[in-house]
């Protein structure tokens, strides 16, 4: 599987291109789905530039996140300033706009994000029908015994998360919990424990050891590249990009998905 | 809005429209049978984000039953409406209406999807995000859709343990919080004064304050 590796600064990218084998980013002056915070996303578009111009010179893939919905007044500024990040040598969108799309189809890659709510075949062909798209970030929820239509489809190919990282407990896309009061808090919105008759009530993942046999399932089925979010430092994506590629070795060595959690409950 | 804890009591024959199914829970969508038994004029099908199996399973619904409208959170469920049941009046869902938000009202969006609706159902939290001036608003009230989990954590045994109504969620940091079923939401006394407004969805038979 190729990493793909959420890049927040020139400064990071610098740390972290050699490990990549390609990397993304969002803009502060762009919405999307980092939109709380600004630390997660590339300052200005000079920085990106630069950022862009270091992935070619390594010879490897940029793109950006612009993945929410936008009115027709932001839509403008969108496609502007993707088209200047396009003309220095960004390689594609993350996108789920179908609006946005439309206006790229054929001019450049496109990535369906996971925050398009696309969880059957027929969803994935609408899409692909009207935004030309390349590529699809599996969304987080649809387990890979759910996916089997959908990986039928050929034409296009796919990405998952690395899912013991980053696993939203909601339907990633279609969230208002995190927004919806104008707070952003320290602990996430949807992690917050509630109590109902003095029982405890949260939306819980699935365990690490589930999540690490979906990733296991999904490279079996021949998903082709894995995404590390942009969430937390450098040093931190140096630790996970250490356990995706113990992962995928075990993965290769694996005769089974037994033997593979077996292996992997070593580790974690 | 009815569901699995309807009260057999409530007169629904008072009411303009019965919306059934749900747009959270695949589990929560009726048999065809029992959408048979349903006796009023206008009933509602609301279906959630789909599946390739549970997708199948609604198109079977739809050939089987006749049903004048239905709500949908995914668009694979779209194309199938327009072309196999052209006079099934299609409503945009709140949960795809929150995805696609402002996208709907201008461009290639308008252009496939818009154009093919009936309404879109809305609450208080989604008003501010849906910009159309000329469709139909359905006002779901007083519970604003927040998020919802299709990985269902209160399945036990693989048998479904959710809450069959509104239940208000404990917490010193959020006061009026509710679930039901896969799904968080907001308790909002305000109703909306949009003109758009053609008809109140009231989620009240089964609250559990």
């Amino acid at each position: 599987m190729k990493k793909v590796i959420g890049i927040n600064t020139y400064k990071e990218a610098l740390y972290l291109i050699n490990y990549a084998d390609e990397i993304y980013f969002g803009l502060r002056s762009i919405k999307n789905h980092r939109i709380w915070y600004d630390y997660l996303n590339v300052s200005d578009i000079d920085e990106a530039i630069k950022i862009i111009k270091l992935a070619k010179d390594k010879n490897k893939k940029s793109y950006i996140a612009a993945n929410e919905s936008y009115s027709q007044r932001e839509i403008e500024n969108v496609i502007k300033i993707i088209r200047t990040l396009l003309s220095n040598g960004l390689d594609g969108i993350i996108l789920k706009d179908i609006n946005l799309a439309s206006y790229f189809k054929n001019k450049t890659d496109i990535i369906l994000s996971s925050t398009a709510i696309v969880f059957n075949s027929a969803a994935l062909n609408f899409y692909i029908r009207n935004t030309g798209l390349n590529r699809i970030v599996i969304p987080q929820h649809l387990k890979p015994s759910d996916a089997i239509d959908i990986m039928k489809i050929k034409s296009i190919q796919y990405e998952i998360f690395y899912l013991l990282d980053v696993y939203c407990r909601n339907v990633d896309g279609a969230c208002k919990f995190h927004i919806f009061d104008g707070k952003t808090r320290e602990k996430s919105n949807c992690k917050y424990v509630f109590k109902v008759n003095e029982k405890n009530i949260d939306m819980r993942p699935p365990s690490i050891y589930d999540r690490a046999k979906i990733i296991y399932d999904y490279k079996k089925m021949g998903v082709k590249y894995i995404k590390l979010a942009r969430d937390g430092s450098a040093d931190y994506k140096i630790k996970l990009i250490k356990e995706v590629d113990m992962m995928l070795s075990i993965i290769k060595k694996s005769s089974s998905d037994k033997v593979f959690i077996q292996a992997i409950k070593k580790f974690f | 809005m009815l569901d699995d804890s309807l009260n057999k009591e409530i007169n629904i024959e008072k009411y303009d429209f019965i919306y059934i199914g749900s747009e959270f829970c695949f589990k929560k969508i009726p048999s065809p049978d029992t959408i048979k038994k349903i006796n009023h004029k206008n009933i509602v099908l609301m279906t959630p984000i789909l599946k390739d199996d549970s997708l199948k399973i609604v198109k079977k619904i739809l050939d089987s039953v006749k049903i004048s409208e239905i709500v949908i959170n995914d668009l694979g469920l779209l194309e199938y409406l327009i072309k196999k049941h052209p006079k099934i009046k299609i409503n945009i869902g709140r949960v795809i209406a929150t995805s696609l938000s402002y996208s709907l009202s201008f461009g290639k969006a308008k252009q496939i999807i818009t154009k093919h609706i009936n309404a879109i159902e809305i609450d208080s939290l989604l008003e501010k995000n849906i910009d159309l001036k000329n469709k139909k608003l359905h006002f779901h009230y007083p519970f604003s859709y927040l998020t919802h989990s299709i990985i269902c954590h209160f399945k036990i045994d693989n048998k479904c343990n959710c809450f069959t109504s509104y239940t208000k969620l404990d917490s010193a940091e959020f006061s009026n919080i509710y679930a039901k079923q896969n799904a968080y939401f907001l308790y909002e006394k305000n109703i909306s004064s949009n003109t758009l407004i053609k008809r109140m969805v009231y989620h009240i038979f089964s609250l559990n304050i």
